[in-house]
């Protein structure tokens, strides 16, 4: 698992405006969650951190924290980044806190090396189901990505949880029957050509309008018995 | 057939505003790559439909295709030349109100390059700005 170094700076700003405060002066503000110990707030340079994390693909980064005005580093690894959807600037990190002999439960991603038989040779559609495995592990075995030889895939196969091999150590927390990678056959670009008087009756059903027709019907109905009856007398 | 519910609970709906940045759906779920919304408009089932051909006869036979959209909101219109009042006009088409940030298209199955033009001809259909994305490193 691959360690990277962070300074960090204890906060106190906290809420919304805290934060919003914190994002203008250059810092990304985030939280160091902890079994058994208070949530830590801190904030980190934006650029440190871009910096420390470009170029993995996964959360899966054991982060060595020096506190400032605490003596003790912490180890902690990535549990959640907000990001902005549309200027994607990261807004909040959450840290849990990992003991280096305490096993955890982390989610890996799932990548395929080569290319599958069923694509390559018959012209089937490789289908990613499965991005990523929870496992439970020590921190220093976690790996940054578990990669599935797909070479042997042929179309209409597919490659199980069950069939996925792991390093000594992990234990797969995810059920083992889900599919990971299958290879299906094309659909086809057949375009569906509406059929005549399709679109005439294209009008979706309203619910319960049935039912208070029906209803008003029969009001109407009593109504017109009664007032048969009354003419009567 | 174009996209539309199969059943409501009513026949026609208040225009509603569209403030903000989409309520979730900013992310991609199923696929590789994905066209993501930068602006605000109603989308309708026939550009929907239009972005889906387009779409899918670029990549032809290969790859996979989700629509992250759907028009459930019913859209209606006063006859020409009719005089204010009297009601609320009938139902003339199915939109779905689209804010920054959602995402409308993903795809599989295909090179990054076929991917982007694919999501540029198709993103030509659509009445907003968007932009092509991608699962990316953490930073």
């Amino acid at each position: 698992m691959a360690e990277v170094h962070l300074d960090v700076q204890v906060r106190e700003k906290k809420g919304t405006g805290g934060a919003r405060s914190v994002r203008r002066d250059g810092y990304i503000p985030a939280v160091i969650y902890a079994h058994g110990e208070e949530a830590l707030l801190i904030m980190i340079d934006k650029k440190q951190f871009s910096r420390a994390v470009r170029g993995y693909t996964s959360e899966n980064v054991l982060i060595d924290m020096k506190i400032e005005k605490q003596k003790k580093p912490k180890k902690a690894i990535i549990k959640e980044i907000q990001v902005h959807p549309v200027s994607d600037e990261i807004i909040h990190i959450d840290f849990s806190e990992v003991f280096m002999d305490e096993k955890i439960h982390t989610r890996v991603p799932v990548v395929e090396r080569g290319e599958a038989k069923g694509v390559k040779e018959q012209g089937g559609v490789l289908e990613h189901i499965v991005r990523d495995i929870e496992i439970e592990c020590l921190p220093a075995g976690i790996p940054e990505k578990i990669e599935v030889d797909i070479s042997d895939l042929e179309v209409g196969k597919s490659i199980h949880v069950s069939d996925v091999v792991f390093s000594e150590g992990i234990k797969v927390l995810t059920d083992l029957a889900l599919v990971v990678f299958s290879v299906a056959i094309p659909k086809g670009a057949e375009e569906a050509v509406p059929a005549e008087g399709e679109e005439a009756a294209a009008e979706p059903e309203v619910i319960g309008k049935k039912a208070k027709e029906e209803a008003e019907e029969e009001q109407t109905e009593e109504k017109g018995r009664k007032e048969g009856t009354e003419k009567k007398k | 057939m174009p996209l539309m519910p199969k059943r409501v609970k009513h026949r026609k709906m208040q225009k509603g505003r569209m403030r903000g940045l989409s309520k979730g759906n900013s992310e991609i779920h199923f696929g590789e790559y994905a066209i993501q919304s930068l602006g605000r408009e109603w989308i309708t089932n026939v550009q929907i439909e239009a972005a889906r051909v387009a779409l899918t006869r670029f990549i032809q036979r290969k790859g996979k295709i989700w629509i992250r959209l759907f028009p459930d909101k019913p859209m209606t219109k006063k006859p020409a030349e009719v005089r204010m009042g009297k009601g609320k006009g009938s139902v003339e088409g199915w939109v779905c109100p689209v804010n920054p940030g959602k995402i409308l298209f993903e795809i599989e199955g295909v090179t990054e390059n076929i991917a982007q033009e694919a999501m540029r001809l198709a993103a030509s259909k659509l009445p907003i700005r968007t932009r092509f994305v991608s699962r990316k490193d953490l930073a």
